[in-house]
């Protein structure tokens, strides 16, 4: 009897990585369709982005780079599909290459063509480099004289979609996707303190204890909050893709940890009252 | 290099520069405000210092070749075939080149997804081992960590939709409170490690103590 | 004429005040009265993780973080430095091998010059090899991750100090030090990594108490009187959150407009 205490204790971490492989490859080979609530802040968010006024701008700060892209990425597609359906146009702003590449999958996957939306006359690209503070003054108060050149390298002064643009006043909304919590503050401070411009965010989970009191005291409109947040947003927007099928996978995972410190608890307290074992 | 010019040459510009850029933000003077900018465009000229990290690699790299370091020497040969290979390619072809960015988005970026996929088995590792209720302080730990798994995993939520109102409050209370009160905490220790850094009270980072 | 920027003359009067009373206090410290501090455990375990190594005739890591001296962590990178000093006299006192991966181009010759001094202190020049002892292993946070973590599987080091500011990573290598039996002391002043080490690690060094490494590790008077001065502006901070909570609630709005000064 001891002895089953003690291997419950000290479960080789080979079976545990197993167990976690299983959890997550099997909803990817056998959807189950675990049910999803869809959370407030998930609904604020959606409700922002539909609150948006019509012919506005939003600035799109794409910036989750490889690491962040299998959370994010899918939150990134449902709110792209959402905003091509309404009237406004999109500036996607990256500063980095792997963040441009991401963007440019973003339309791969989602076709704009198929909600009648062209590139520069409804969207455009831009790459930035220096700070991030620098970048979001500039994509926010500055872009026409700073930003001479979209990625693609089209002046912006020539795009159809920047004729009568004046800047910050007709910017209706930021939306920032990052796995950055800088950068995620950084956003509060430039769009909402200094410009008082409309702020939706999402980041990975852990980041949301540190947001949370700038969606409290309503500078952030609502947020995503990791993979379940952007399987919300998909519900949502109505295109159930990647993140829907994550949440099969979160449940999963999550479930087998959970049985996991059930199962380390039994085996210690087992152990302890037999009056052997790790302390 | 005397102790005089080695030890507090450092320590002046450090207060020099330090007091332009406090001055900087506190204050409204274009004077302050050029130097400042001044002093952030010199700032880029720091990243050329770049270069250092590839010297030190290929220096560690190709010492442990040529001593033919057992078990690890084939390692550093393609390390340095790859530093090299990359070098070639970004110069020759550009980093926004569909080359380049073939190799960053087939090779750089699986392996960091993959990377950072990992964690989910460090966290279940992690998680196993540590979360045992030891005494009052882990069983707190535990339990908390419990209900907050719970209310993230989208399962517990649909199904009992209190788990998520737990989740919540516990968020809302102790992790945003602790959270709040951490954040001060390194708010203040940075002014103060600024103001001795400022006034070269501080000089552990230099590697000496003063008066040594 | 505006001298001081509108929204920044409170901060700044706290400033200069910060200053004066530290200048109080150390006037005080000089004629004898130095504020009592109390020793952090993880600091004393410093020395326990080094003499472990030399024990078992293993090496150190020493972890400074990620961070660079440009960025808006240098605060931490710098806590780091002053801890690597720290530990790399330890270990060239004790003939101990340490190892210090490298994350940022910036740092390597400030980490350098730090361990050099260290070492020169000690007496033990001929025991430095700065290349194999602070390598730069990659720029990439996730590439000089399985760098670190290779080391840990290769080397199997005694002891894990990891002190600075860290990302995803930290969480993968307390893991993989842990999976090694190292004795481990993580801190940082990340707010999302300082569960990962609180949990995983032996020690913990959360948040402020690294910015304060230099006073504990060498009980300098000058610093010590810094950490006193931080302690009665948290008194004052706190005392501003109730007496403005309270007065918020009732509707006087003194306290939150004076803050916005």
């Amino acid at each position: 009897m001891s002895s089953i205490f003690e291997k419950l204790q000290d479960i080789p971490r080979g079976l545990i990585f197993g167990l976690v492989i299983i959890a997550m490859a099997y909803p990817i080979l056998n959807p189950i369709g675990l049910p999803i609530t869809v959370g407030q802040t998930s609904k604020d968010a959606f409700n922002a982005v539909d609150e948006t006024e019509d012919g506005s701008f939003v600035v799109f700060h794409v910036q989750y780079g490889a690491g962040g892209k299998p959370t994010l990425q899918p939150a990134a597609i449902a709110v792209s599909h959402h905003l091509f359906q309404k009237d406004v146009k999109v500036i996607y702003f990256v500063d980095n290459p792997v963040d441009l590449a991401n963007t440019y999958e973003i339309f791969d996957k989602l076709d704009p063509a198929k909600y009648g939306k062209s590139y520069g006359e409804d969207y455009v690209v831009l790459s930035l480099t220096g700070p991030f503070l620098t970048q979001a003054a500039i994509v926010l108060g500055n872009l026409i004289e700073t930003v001479p050149k979209d990625s693609e390298e089209n002046n912006l002064v020539d795009l159809p979609m920047f004729e009568g643009y004046t800047e910050t006043e007709d910017i209706g909304l930021v939306f920032q996707l990052t796995t950055s919590g800088d950068v995620s503050e950084g956003w509060v401070y430039q769009a909402v303190s200094r410009y008082n411009i409309r702020l939706v965010g999402g980041w990975l989970s852990m980041m949301t204890s540190s947001m949370i009191p700038y969606y409290q005291a309503g500078q952030i409109l609502g947020f995503i909050d990791g993979s379940k947040g952007a399987a919300d947003y998909e519900v949502l927007a109505n295109h159930p893709g990647d993140a829907v099928m994550i949440t099969d996978i979160l449940s999963l995972t999550q479930l087998i940890y959970l049985a996991l410190i059930v199962v380390g608890n039994i085996g210690y307290f087992g152990a302890k009252s037999l009056g052997e074992g790790k302390s | 290099m005397s102790e005089l010019v080695r030890r507090n040459v450092p320590l002046i510009i450090t207060f020099l520069v330090g007091m332009v850029m406090v001055l900087e933000y506190y204050t409204v003077s274009p004077e302050i405000m050029a130097v400042a900018e001044q002093i952030n465009t010199w700032r880029v000229i720091l990243y050329a210092c770049v270069y250092l990290g590839t010297i030190n690699l290929l220096r560690l790299h190709g010492r442990r070749v040529m001593r033919r370091t057992e078990g690890q020497w084939y390692f550093s040969a393609w390390t340095i075939l790859i530093i090299v290979a990359y070098a070639v390619l970004g110069l020759y072809y550009g980093v926004e080149s569909t080359n380049y960015r073939w190799m960053m988005d087939n090779v750089n970026v699986p392996l960091g997804s993959t990377m950072y996929a990992s964690l989910a088995f460090y966290m279940a590792a992690g998680a196993y081992r540590v979360l045992r209720a030891r005494n009052l302080g882990v069983a707190l730990l535990l339990a908390s960590a419990f209900l907050v798994i719970m209310g993230n995993t989208p399962l517990f939520p649909a199904m009992f939709p209190w788990f998520a109102a737990v989740r919540n409050w516990i968020f809302d209370t102790f992790v945003v409170g602790s959270y709040r009160a951490i954040r001060i905490g390194v708010g203040l220790g940075g002014v103060a490690l600024g103001i001795r850094t400022l006034f070269g009270l501080e000089t552990g980072y230099l590697g000496r103590r003063r008066g040594e | 004429m505006e001298f001081i920027r509108s929204g920044r003359i409170l901060p700044f009067v706290a400033l200069i005040l910060f200053g004066v009373l530290m200048w109080v206090y150390r006037d005080q410290a000089k004629k004898g009265k130095v504020p009592w501090i109390k020793r952090i455990p993880a600091f004393n375990a410093m020395e326990e993780a080094v003499g472990r190594a030399t024990e078992m005739g293993k090496s150190v890591v020493m972890v400074p973080g990620r961070g660079s001296l440009t960025d808006l962590f240098v605060a931490q990178t710098v806590a780091g430095l002053t801890v690597l000093n720290y530990v790399a006299r330890l270990c060239a006192r004790n003939s101990v091998k340490l190892w210090v991966p490298m994350a940022n181009a910036l740092v390597i010759p400030v980490a350098r010059e730090n361990v050099h001094d260290a070492y020169a202190a000690e007496d033990k020049l001929d025991e430095f090899d700065p290349v194999e002892t602070l390598p730069f292993v990659s720029g990439s946070q996730f590439a000089w991750a399985a760098g670190v973590i290779g080391y840990y599987a290769r080397e199997k080091p005694a002891a894990n100090i990891m002190v600075g500011p860290f990302w995803a990573e930290s969480m993968m290598l307390a893991e993989s030090a842990a999976r090694i039996g190292a004795v481990q002391i993580g801190g940082t002043a990340r707010l999302y990594q300082i569960p990962f080490f609180a949990a995983v690690c032996d020690y913990v060094i959360i948040g402020e108490e690294m910015f304060a490494a230099n006073a504990y590790l060498t009980r300098d008077t000058e610093v010590i009187v810094s950490l006193a001065t931080t302690d009665v502006f948290r008194l004052a901070g706190w005392a501003i959150i109730v007496i403005g909570a309270i007065l918020s609630t009732v509707g006087i709005k003194v306290i939150t407009e004076l803050l916005g000064v």
